[in-house]
């Protein structure tokens, strides 16, 4: 198994088929098939495994992703050995679903994770929630995160920023959550 | 102990390959055993080793997974140190939080003992057996005879990979990883007979009853069945076969005398150390998903009538999670014992409205919400829970 970071860099080495683009600012964008935002500033993006990542300084410090809409009965990324990987049901509540990201996280290789400050959140026109995630990497480096979330259509919609606790995840928090604001979903 | 897993890493997969290779082997030469401060000759490939390990020690030491607990670090050294005196210096303890059953130790004198270890010896003679297991290995310098055997029947690709994995540490998150690191490759069958031995004679010197010794591997024994799974768990893929090994050390505990007195680390003693962190492991060992496996454990812990609430509370988010069929009414039983017993966290109240809510029971389900918000008045979700409380018509 690998963390989000590890999965999606290791994808892209292997297979050659995912390429880096560049996100310019300022114009909406379509995103992850679920998904459509307005950056403030340039990002790079990939797509790979489920996944779409946007990054500025590169995503083992910092990343923003945006998961695919993930259905009954779908891990939160494809992994070896992912029988033991906690999987998504509709009938989740916000708790359950905080829980389902932490577990996620640990059993992909993120060491004392832990979720807090779960509340409800709008993201785009639909009710959902948020909620703070902490962890160290695989390298023993603290990282800190955001994480925003709702259910339509039986569909988990999902959003995650992390980063380096020191520098990297602060550095583009602003632009996070102005972002963050701007999300619609194309449920 | 372990010196590989069932995870999926290509480092293990090298490592475990080498193992299977290496079971068939019996090239490995008795050495001298080491002694109290001895460290290899410069110019030897023991030094080699050691070198990888000292890389292998920091890159553990960087994972973040070590628990800096001084009480713990003193508990489980004061056994070593009980068990090993002249080593005592020697030997350096690194308590790994990963929930999985495992002790490794290193040529160069550092051991990984893993919490999911200490929260399964259900007292200290039986910790004081797997770590005497390990100083065994240490002692009998097991590393070296591993080394020189595989070098000596296997080709120089293989032996070039595991040298690079090794010293490389590519990442060091994973568990497979974490316990490649801490042994740097599998010891023989007999090697682990060995250590067996010197696990049993260690713990009966310094005056821990032998007879414990088979007992833990019958609760391990009792966990993998459970699991019902091919995959071998990370310590038996590469140990002799349980029975065979429960049947060993059962004779040669019967053999052995009784301790004349019980001996006890300095400090707090294991009930102590389970009381400070049992809620936290248990927490990890939800995480591991060996629902089957949490099962047994958690039968077993809940023997200790002080753990009755946390254990309880904890077989409930076991069922909760696993969420089979009659699940969410097990887990609604079990909160309630755990809250009629006491003792476990406020969780217990949410959790209950949870599985309350997924079965249609609201009424019940709001008056656990409330519950658990009058209990934590300060929950960083309390926001989250309230919002439950209007979707539930309250």
């Amino acid at each position: 198994m690998r963390t989000w970071i590890a999965l999606l860099a290791a994808a892209a080495l292997l297979t050659g088929c995912a390429t880096w683009t560049l996100v310019d600012g300022g114009a909406r964008q379509d995103v992850a098939g679920g998904y459509s935002v307005e950056p403030q500033v340039a990002w790079s993006r990939i797509r790979q495994g489920g996944v779409e990542l946007w990054t500025v300084d590169g995503p083992a410090l910092q990343a923003l992703r945006f998961f695919e809409p993930i259905g009954d009965g779908d891990p939160l990324f494809a992994a070896q050995g992912s029988d033991e990987l906690p999987v998504f049901s509709s009938r989740m509540t916000a708790s359950e679903i905080q829980e389902f990201v932490v577990h996620s996280t640990q059993r992909g290789g993120g060491a004392r994770v832990a979720a807090r400050e779960l509340r409800p959140w709008r993201l785009g026109s639909l009710e959902g929630f948020r909620f703070e995630l902490d962890f160290l990497n695989e390298s023993g480096l603290e990282m800190t995160g955001i994480v925003a979330g709702a259910v339509a259509g039986e569909k988990l919609y999902l959003i995650a920023y992390t980063g380096a606790r020191a520098h990297y995840f602060p550095k583009y928090a602003t632009h996070v959550e102005r972002l963050l604001a701007s999300v619609r979903i194309s449920a | 102990m372990t010196r590989g897993s069932g995870l999926a890493a290509p480092l293990l997969a090298v490592l475990v390959a080498v193992a299977l290779c290496g079971c068939q082997a019996t090239g490995e030469t008795r050495l001298q055993d080491l002694q109290a401060g001895q460290r290899p000759a410069l110019d030897s490939d023991e030094a080699g080793l050691w070198m990888v390990a000292d890389r292998s020690e920091r890159a553990v030491l960087e994972s973040g997974r070590v628990v800096r607990d001084p009480v713990l670090q003193a508990y489980v050294k004061g056994i070593v140190c009980r068990l090993a005196p002249e080593h005592c210096a020697q030997v350096r303890i690194h308590v790994i939080r990963t929930p999985s059953f495992n002790a490794t130790m290193s040529p160069n004198g550092y051991m990984q003992v893993w919490t999911g270890l200490v929260l399964r010896a259900e007292n200290e003679d039986q910790l004081a057996y797997v770590l005497g297991h390990e100083l065994g290995h240490f002692l009998r310098r097991h590393s070296v005879q591993r080394w020189r055997a595989i070098r000596a029947t296997t080709d120089a690709t293989s032996f070039f990979q595991v040298l690079t994995a090794a010293a490389g540490v590519p990442v060091v998150g994973q568990v497979g990883q974490i316990a490649a690191l801490g042994g740097l490759m599998a010891y023989s069958r007999d090697h682990e007979r060995e250590a067996d031995d010197a696990g049993l004679l260690l713990m009966a010197q310094a005056g821990y009853d032998p007879r414990e010794a088979p007992r833990i591997w019958e609760a391990l024994l009792a966990e993998r069945e459970a699991e019902d799974k091919d995959e071998p768990s990370i310590f038996f893929a590469t140990h002799p076969s349980p029975a065979e090994r429960i049947a060993a050390l059962r004779e040669r505990a019967a053999a052995a005398p009784p301790p004349a007195r019980a001996a006890r680390a300095d400090g707090p003693g294991h009930d102590h150390i389970l009381a400070l962190h049992r809620r936290a492991w248990l927490g990890d060992e939800l995480r591991n998903r060996k629902h089957a496996a949490s099962l047994v454990l958690l039968e077993r812990l809940g023997r200790d009538r002080d753990a009755a609430g946390d254990v309880a509370f904890h077989r409930g988010e076991v069922y909760r999670l696993r969420g089979e069929d009659g699940d969410d009414v097990r887990a609604a039983s079990a909160y309630r014992e755990a809250i009629a017993a006491g003792g476990a966290p406020v969780e217990a109240h949410r959790s209950l409205g949870l599985v309350l809510w997924r079965s249609g029971d609201t009424a019940q389900a709001r008056d656990a919400f409330k519950a658990y918000l009058t209990g934590a008045p300060d929950a960083d979700d309390r926001a989250m829970v309230a919002s439950y409380l209007v979707t539930l018509g309250d």
